[in-house]
């Protein structure tokens, strides 16, 4: 890569507005992981060619990334008016629809924040929290600052991975284990409501799945719908 | 599972084989290596797979993953599974990418997600042989 980018920063030192050389340094720091110079480069190609396809996907990418779902959409939209034939593009717009679903509509009844009451959750538990896909926090133990955020991040989290499964035809998201070196959050979910469970990073997995289940049923009694979660 | 063989075959070749090492397990529908740009490094999915908008998709959960972990604090992403009705999906982060492969409803996860973090090690290790220490761009 460190190739790439010599070759790239020099191409751009003799042609500053060489749009194929803006698009690979976008491309390379994307793949540095380094966000905000790739939707500044984007962004550049962009204002030289506004119907860029591929300018468009990748400034799609970083805005989505950092959370602005909405002009995700509206760059994707545009791309694939353009360009209808564009794999990459129209998987995505599956997505940040699904996210801008789940946001933007009223669940069909709405869910009452529930009380858990006389709950006694495993051993080690760091973390418990019930989100509506649209994001509200029906349940959070402790209640933590960061609850809002962490609810979004796991709805953006549910929506990913049901569209991933979805596009290996496997169906939408039922369970799900993330680890990081914190701790590992044990996930169950439904069309509607999703449960995260974080464990501390040893846990063993079969037997915190089992718990998260366990406060999943409960979850599902004390919200009235009482239909367990299927896959 | 194939492990970097030191000094024999390119990094290229050496990539492919740790994705084929996990790809091909059994109960596996194979896996795909995809840069954090989207861009697909290699793929050894099934037929009935469409490569570019599972790769997409799963860049983008990578990512969110990363970032969510960083956001709140979490310390580093490491494996992700997802189980739907028809299978599972594991995920995880290497310097190179994002490692995602679909597994049968039925597969050994515990055994797969032991694969799935070798080779992101293996890929690791890759990396660090390399020479990334980047330019000015």
């Amino acid at each position: 890569m460190a190739e790439a980018e010599a070759l790239v920063t020099q191409a751009l030192h003799i042609d500053p507005r060489n749009g194929v050389a803006l698009l690979l340094s976008g491309y390379l720091h994307a793949a540095a992981r380094r966000s905000d110079a790739a939707r500044t480069a984007f962004r550049t190609v962009l204002a030289m060619d506004p119907d860029h396809p591929r300018a468009m996907l990748g400034l799609a990418k970083t805005d989505l990334e950092a959370g602005d779902v909405a002009s995700s959409r509206e760059l994707l939209e545009r791309a694939l008016r353009f360009y209808p034939d564009f794999p990459e593009a129209r998987a995505l717009l599956d997505v940040v629809r699904g996210l801008l679903t789940g946001r933007g509509e009223p669940a069909p009844r709405s869910l009452t924040a529930l009380q858990f009451r006389q709950l006694a959750f495993p051993p080690g538990t760091r973390e418990c929290m019930v989100v509506d896909h649209d994001g509200t926090v029906l349940f959070s133990h402790p209640v933590s600052r960061t609850r809002q955020a962490l609810a979004d991040h796991l709805v953006r989290v549910a929506g990913m991975a049901s569209a991933a499964l979805g596009r290996a035809g496997l169906g939408a998201v039922r369970r799900g284990a993330i680890r990081s070196n914190s701790g590992t959050t044990f996930l169950v979910s439904d069309s509607r409501v999703l449960l995260a469970l974080t464990l501390p990073p040893d846990a063993a997995p079969a037997a915190a799945l089992r718990e998260a289940e366990a406060l999943w049923t409960r979850c599902m009694d004390e919200l009235g719908a009482a239909r367990p979660a299927r896959g | 599972m194939a492990e970097p063989s030191g000094d024999t075959g390119s990094r290229a070749e050496q990539v492919r084989a740790i994705l084929a090492g996990v790809a091909r397990m059994d109960r596996a529908r194979g896996g795909v290596l995809v840069a954090p740009d989207g861009f697909v490094i290699d793929a050894q999915l099934r037929p009935d797979i469409a490569v570019e908008p599972l790769a997409a998709v799963a860049a983008a959960l990578g990512r969110e993953l990363e970032l969510g972990a960083d956001r709140l604090s979490r310390g580093m992403a490491g494996t992700a599974f997802f189980s739907a009705q028809d299978g599972g999906l594991f995920l995880g982060g290497s310097p190179v990418g994002f490692l995602a492969v679909v597994a049968e409803p039925d597969a050994d996860v515990q055994k797969m997600r032991n694969a799935v973090k070798q080779a992101l090690d293996a890929l690791q290790q890759i990396w660090r042989a390399g020479d990334h220490s980047g330019a000015n761009l």
